[in-house]
């Protein structure tokens, strides 16, 4: 024997697919048992049960492989089976179309988005459900969220904010939906006609559907809402949100509610607003002392004065009048329990409510009753109905209409069973259901015949339609060969099985007899008035127009939704890592949040930028001798890099502090000066960005907010202070630029400024330059409009000819413009309570911090990568110094690495390729609140740049921002070693998002 | 099935004589299927036999069908400029495709389906689907289109710009002032007829810009409840404009639109001016020109019915 458990990390698949690839690794000859699952913890000890050893290392991210197989051979040959089921899995992650394609969507807003859906679906684990479905619900599309285990709270959360959203939630557990004419989920092909329906219940909903459809009848909609929404505390959210959508639909006229008993406070508000709508409304509950679907079925038939048909019914030979004994076997044997095993929670509901009165006590998994409730192996003496698609018996494993396995384990042993008289069994046909499953159950039942070795009377009750993929007459016949009786109706069928106990009970439901319940076809009178049914907006418009549907989870959707012609965009969902999950679940559940990140978006792509004036850091800033500012969040002495230790000891010597480097280091390790970041004066500055009193800085202006930012001059390249160099040529050229550079320049703009800085960056984007780490033609263009002022500024012709030299020579020149037009822009946004958009990315060689709009001048701080990319001359990597500077501004508010798709040519500086630098901007769309207004992108039809970094976009994808930067010599007064690419850590996004879920206020 | 191209014996530039019947069966079973839905507003059965290709592109194919005739016989007149036979035409279009009322539509993009065929083509039809050279398309399910609902009379009608039309594109000013002149006649209670007449079919393509003006007056009218002789007036001149053209304007008579297209005339109906402009950015994308010519024809009709629209106290105002 051969035993194998393979741990793949990081290879994320769905559970339903992953389920498929075992049962098809474990067919595999030769294999005994086989588990491919993700490590969650209950699939670990499901693994252990099976006699694997999981190593302990293994997290719910990774991808456990196990096979136990006869020899070597087997065991290749299995391996293979998973490698080939997993390709075929990831065949859905659709290849490159061309040229830097666009990643795939990544979350459902962006698919919603992106291919315009009305609708989406949302098959994810529970915990991560809710998530999505604020996305979609944000973005504006409908939900139908299949998942489970959504707490109630969650629940009206998000039934709240999908009201004032005008959207609908179909959820949550919901399983069963019909948007014009298109099944999603578990549903039967129906005859189109103008009956809507509304339903709490998936297999009650398939049960009114297949009737309905038997009558001739057709079905406009069927909407689901979930199991509790008629409940005190949900109040009916999504059944109002439907019947309003419904009510503008104008194909329907009257509706049917498939639902528990709802509450009565409930039932009343759910009647007015029908009322108010002008609709029609019919209920069908399911509760003790309520007529069955069926009986609600034919009074709703009824009352439309449409004919009650005779429902589709085969009755087996076995039957009671047909046997002169009584029903007894051949050998006088027969048992006198009835055993109901079910695929469907509510039909094997309806059925104990139809049997209990007559047999007495059920037990069940499902009863109500805890005196009645089985638990372990789910064997009692007497009577027993199980439903196997409870969430207990589905655990690791897919529903029993995917996956009947485990039900025909227990057909066999009820037919070992003396005591089991009756087995009563349903089979639900339809869209998403097995494509076969009437051939392996009637395989099951008559192999149960054949063993019971007595009488054993099998009946099934058969939901499905002519038109359903699985044709329900072929399953009837094979169902009634194998020897079962078999109806449409679960409740007639129920009631055959009685009769086969030998108990005494009408064929018929008796509608009549049963008293109409409150709103019983109350409405009869009411007809619906177009006037006020058409006149409404926002949900009435979910069924006015064909669905378009994003998927988020399971592929199978996607799958049946292409295969009826709808079109879908798949989402490449991954789990959120576990810490990330419950601050991400409250942020996204903040209902501050969508508008203050639009506003934040809209502030920052509508902040100005002006050239106003140059002037010293002294005056600019108040910066007061003995006071450095520098790059990046706060630091200390003992724990800043090389570069930065470098550029403040030039900063020091510039300003006369200290005679020599070393005096400087020891001064500056003394604790003799002080420095801060220079965000915390609204500056920024390049690489190392120190700033002191005597330096020079353009001062920027946001008129349209009040703002004002600075920056420091350009020093060229090579070796500069801003790399941290500080020889005595570096020291000079400060000086020459304090004396004679910066009031040229100041000159220049007070004659012929103020300039438009967001103009030249719109228009540099549509030249080759990115902003960050090319700057070449914004340089030009600034030269163009600096130079008629520095001409004719008062200086000497050698001191101008010097100054307009020294501005051409450097193509960074503009960066020290883009980098606080960029501030403005992000100070702008910053503040808006609720806001998840980031307002700062800056590093000071050791760390990366960002600063996030919702958390106010926090910081949020992670290690500083190293860059990836090209080196100059003889360095090399080891000579790179961490991430270093403001410049992340830029990326910041949109541009440099995120606009890296208008400046192709940026990849023979930073490394990569064309593709790369198209699938860059591309993927940034994933993770930012929206497009820029002014900045765009060529190539991509003049889209705009991805702006407004979203911290929960970037925890839920994974994906970091990009950006482009210039590298540092590791070692102080090195310089420039190369250029690359650099992510921030994911800690920085990690913490603000933790940050951001303690500001969510709780709900009133 | 998410994603086929033509298959390789098979080029859209090849002769039409490729898609001869007779090995249609042999040829199905190789060939892949692309599940498609049916618009409502076509009945299956007239879906048999033969169709010409009148256009075709990547997003969509345009089918003219042997035998189905858009246009009753005895209303057929002379032969248009644009050379209409009236005969119907079914556009077969990818998903990312504008959702014409009238079409057969793809759940796959023009990323996934090529579309192509050659134009002149002849191919087999029946009510279950399409044999194209590079597929089948399979109808699963039928569609409803968009339509334009009833919109109980509000006083504010918001007019989405004035109704001059477009300041630079001359041609669409005259259309326009067409337009006008025709809704000025039918609301005074005369036959809009002759103005109609000069409208309907002018402009080049598939959809003459004068029909995508009318189109708009349609869809606006519909909406709006009232009639003032246009839509009788295009029933009887569609065989003067192309085929294709002709289905669209008679969809728009009922008022049967793209989904965008029924956004913009439903809010503006409702005086929500928000929505209508969201609709409208959406609209303006639209082909080469049919997006603004529909717009200006709304604009135009909107602004001339507001005064009708309006309760007697607010006319009198006016």
């Amino acid at each position: 024997m051969i035993e194998t458990v393979d741990l793949r990390r990081g290879a994320y698949h769905d559970s339903v697919s992953l389920m498929q690839v075992s049962r098809a690794v474990a067919a595999t000859a030769g294999v005994h048992a086989a588990q491919v699952a993700m490590a969650t913890e209950l699939n670990v000890e499901v693994l252990t049960g099976m006699g694997f050893t999981v190593p302990a290392e293994a997290g719910t991210n990774d991808l456990v492989v196990a096979i136990r197989a006869e020899d070597e051979e087997a065991s290749r040959v299995a391996q293979a089976a998973v490698e080939d089921a997993l390709a075929g899995l990831r065949r859905g992650d659709r290849g490159a179309g061309g040229l830097g394609a666009a990643p795939d969507p990544r979350t459902l807003g962006s698919a919603v988005r992106r291919g315009a859906a009305t609708l989406v679906v949302v098959s994810v684990p529970g915990a991560h459900a809710v998530t999505e479905a604020y996305d979609a619900v944000e973005a504006g599309a409908s939900v139908m969220l299949f998942s489970d285990n959504v707490s109630v709270e969650d629940e009206i959360a998000l039934k709240e904010a999908a009201a004032a959203a005008e959207v609908l939630v179909m959820g949550p557990d919901c399983g069963t939906a019909l948007v014009g004419g298109v099944a999603l989920g578990f549903a039967n092909v129906v005859r189109r006609g103008d009956v809507g329906i509304v339903a709490a219940s998936g297999t009650g909903a398939q049960q009114v559907l297949c009737l309905l459809d038997a009558a001739g009848v057709g079905v406009s909609h069927c909407l689901g809402v979930g199991g509790r929404d008629l409940t005190a505390r949900v109040r009916g959210r999504s059944t109002r949100q439907a019947l309003t959508a419904l009510a503008a639909d104008e194909t329907t006229t009257s509706v049917v509610v498939v639902s528990k008993p709802p509450d009565l406070g409930v039932l009343g508000e759910v009647e007015a607003l029908a009322t108010d709508l002008g609709l029609e409304v019919h209920w069908a509950t399911l509760g003790e002392g309520r007529p069955d679907l069926t009986a609600a079925v034919e009074g709703f038939l009824r009352g439309r004065g449409d004919e009650v048909p005779a429902w589709p019914a085969v009755v087996a030979a076995e039957s009671p009048d047909a046997s002169a004994d009584g029903g007894r076997g051949a050998d006088g044997r027969r048992g006198d329990a009835l055993r109901g095993l079910f695929c469907g929670g509510t039909l094997a509901d309806e059925a104990m409510i139809v049997a209990a009165p007559v047999l007495g006590p059920i037990r069940s998994n499902i009863a109500h009753d805890d005196a009645l409730l089985l638990t372990g192996d789910l064997r009692a003496p007497g009577h027993v109905v199980i439903d196997f698609g409870d969430d207990g018996l589905t655990r690791g494993r897919a529903h029993p209409m995917i996956d009947p396995s485990l039900r025909l384990e227990r057909i066999a042993v009820e037919a070992a069973d003396a005591s089991c008289g009756v087995l009563l069994l349903d089979l639900v046909l339809g869209h998403g259901a097995h494509p076969d499953p009437a051939g392996e159950l009637a395989a099951a039942i008559r192999s149960a015949k054949a063993v019971a070795g007595r009488d054993l009377p099998v009946v099934v009750a058969l939901v499905g339609t002519a038109a359903d993929p699985q044709d329900r007459a072929a399953a009837e016949r094979a169902l009634a060969e194998a020897g079962a009786s078999v109806f449409l109706s679960n409740a007639a069928a129920t009631r055959h099985a009685l009769a086969l106990l030998g108990h005494a009970v009408p064929t018929d439901s008796a509608p009549a007899a049963t008293p109409p319940a409150e709103g019983d076809h109350r409405a009869e009178s009411v007809h619906r008035s177009p006037a006020t049914g058409s006149s409404s907006t926002g949900v009435g418009e979910l069924l006015t127009s064909d669905p378009v549907v994003a998927t988020s989870g399971v592929s199978l959707f996607a799958d049946e939704l292409r295969a009826q012609a709808v079109p879908v965009t798949e989402v490449r969902w991954e789990p959120v890592p576990e810490h990330g999950r419950a601050p991400l679940a409250r942020v996204m559940a903040d209902r501050r949040r969508a508008h203050a990140n639009a506003l934040a978006l809209a502030r920052m792509t509508a902040a100005e930028a002006t050239l106003v004036d140059v002037v010293p850091a002294r005056e600019a800033l108040g910066l007061e001798a003995g006071t450095l500012l520098h790059a990046g969040p706060p630091i200390t002495w003992e724990r800043a890099s090389g570069p930065m230790r470098g550029a403040l000891i030039g900063a020091v010597l510039f300003e006369g502090l200290a005679s020599s480097p070393e005096e400087a280091e020891r001064q500056l390790a003394a604790g003799v000066f002080s420095w801060e970041p220079c965000h915390h004066r609204d500056a920024v500055g390049p690489m190392a960005g120190v700033v002191s009193p005597s330096m020079w800085m353009y001062e920027l202006r946001d008129e349209a907010h009040g703002n004002t930012s600075w920056c420091s001059l350009n020093e060229g390249l090579g070796k500069v202070l801003r790399y941290g160099a500080y020889g005595p040529d570096v020291i000079e050229r400060l000086h020459w630029m304090t004396d004679v550079l910066g009031p040229l320049l100041r000159q220049s703009v007070r004659a012929t400024g103020p300039f438009d800085i967001r103009a030249i960056l719109a228009q540099m984007l549509q030249m080759g330059d990115e902003g960050h780490n090319r700057n070449r033609a914004g340089s030009l263009m600034l030269l163009r409009e600096l130079l008629p002022g520095l001409i004719t500024a008062d200086g000497s012709p050698s001191d101008i000819a010097a100054a307009v030299r020294f501005s051409g020579a450097n193509e960074h020149f503009f960066l020290n413009l883009g980098m606080p037009a960029c501030k403005l822009a992000t100070m702008a946004a910053h503040g808006i309570p609720g806001s998840s958009i980031v307002t700062t990315m800056a590093r000071n060689g050791t760390d990366f911090g960002i600063r996030v709009s919702g958390t106010g001048d926090a910081w949020f701080t992670g290690p500083a990568n190293t860059p990836e990319g090209l080196f100059l001359g003889d360095y090399g990597p080891e000579d790179a110094n961490p991430d270093i500077g403001d410049s992340a501004i830029t990326e910041t508010g949109g541009i440099g690495g995120f606009a890296m798709a208008a400046a192709p040519a940026i990849v023979k500086f930073v490394g990569g390729d064309v593709p790369f630098a198209l699938t860059a901007t591309q993927t940034m769309y994933e993770i930012t609140e929206g497009e820029h207004t002014a900045y765009q992108v060529p190539i991509l039809g003049f889209r705009g740049t991805p702006t407004g970094i979203d911290v929960t976009k970037v925890v839920r994808t994974g994906i970091l921002p990009q950006i482009n930067t210039g590298m540092a010599g590791r070692v102080a007064g090195t310089g420039q070693v190369g250029a690359g690419l650099v992510t921030p850590p994911a800690a920085c996004f990690d913490q603000a998002l933790a940050a951001l879920a303690a500001t969510v206020p709780d709900p009133a | 099935m998410t994603s086929h191209r033509a298959s390789p014996e098979v080029r859209p530039g090849d002769p039409p004589h490729l898609a001869r019947a007779g090995s249609r069966t042999d040829r199905a079973v190789e060939l892949p299927v692309w599940p498609a839905a049916l618009t409502t507003l076509v009945r299956a059965e007239v879906l048999s036999g033969q169709a010409t290709v009148v256009a075709s592109g990547a997003r969509g194919c345009y089918l003219r069908l042997d035998g189905a005739s858009l246009i009753p016989p005895d209303a057929r007149g002379v032969r248009g400029e644009a050379g209409g036979t009236g005969a119907m035409v079914l556009p077969v279009l990818a998903a990312d495709a504008v959702a014409l009322p009238t079409a057969a539509r793809l759940g796959l993009d023009a990323g996934s389906v090529d579309l192509a065929v050659p134009v002149g083509l002849r191919v087999r039809l029946d009510p279950r689907g399409i044999d194209l050279p590079q597929a089948r398309v399979a109808f699963v399910r039928r569609w409803t289109p968009a339509r334009v609902p009833r919109t109980p009379r509000v006083p504010v009608v918001w007019p989405p710009v004035s109704d001059a039309g477009d300041g630079v594109d001359t041609e669409r000013a005259v259309l326009v002032s067409l337009l006008r002149a025709a809704l000025t006649v039918g609301l005074a209670g005369a036959d809009p007829g002759p103005v109609v007449a000069r409208l309907i079919g002018r402009g080049p393509g598939l959809t003459p810009s004068g029909d995508d003006v009318l189109a708009g007056a349609l869809l606006v009218l519909h909406g709006a409840g009232l009639d003032p002789g246009l839509v009788g007036a295009v029933r009887a001149l569609a065989h003067r404009t192309t085929d294709l053209s002709a289905s669209l304007l008679l969809a728009a008579a009922d008022g049967y639109a793209a989904p965008a297209v029924r956004a913009h005339v439903t809010a503006a109906l409702r005086g929500d001016r928000p929505a209508a402009e969201a609709a409208r950015r959406e609209v303006e994308r639209f082909g080469h020109w049919s997006g603004p010519d529909l717009l200006a024809g709304c604009a135009a009709t909107l602004c001339a019915i507001s005064p009708v629209l309006a309760p007697p106290a607010h006319r009198s105002a006016l």
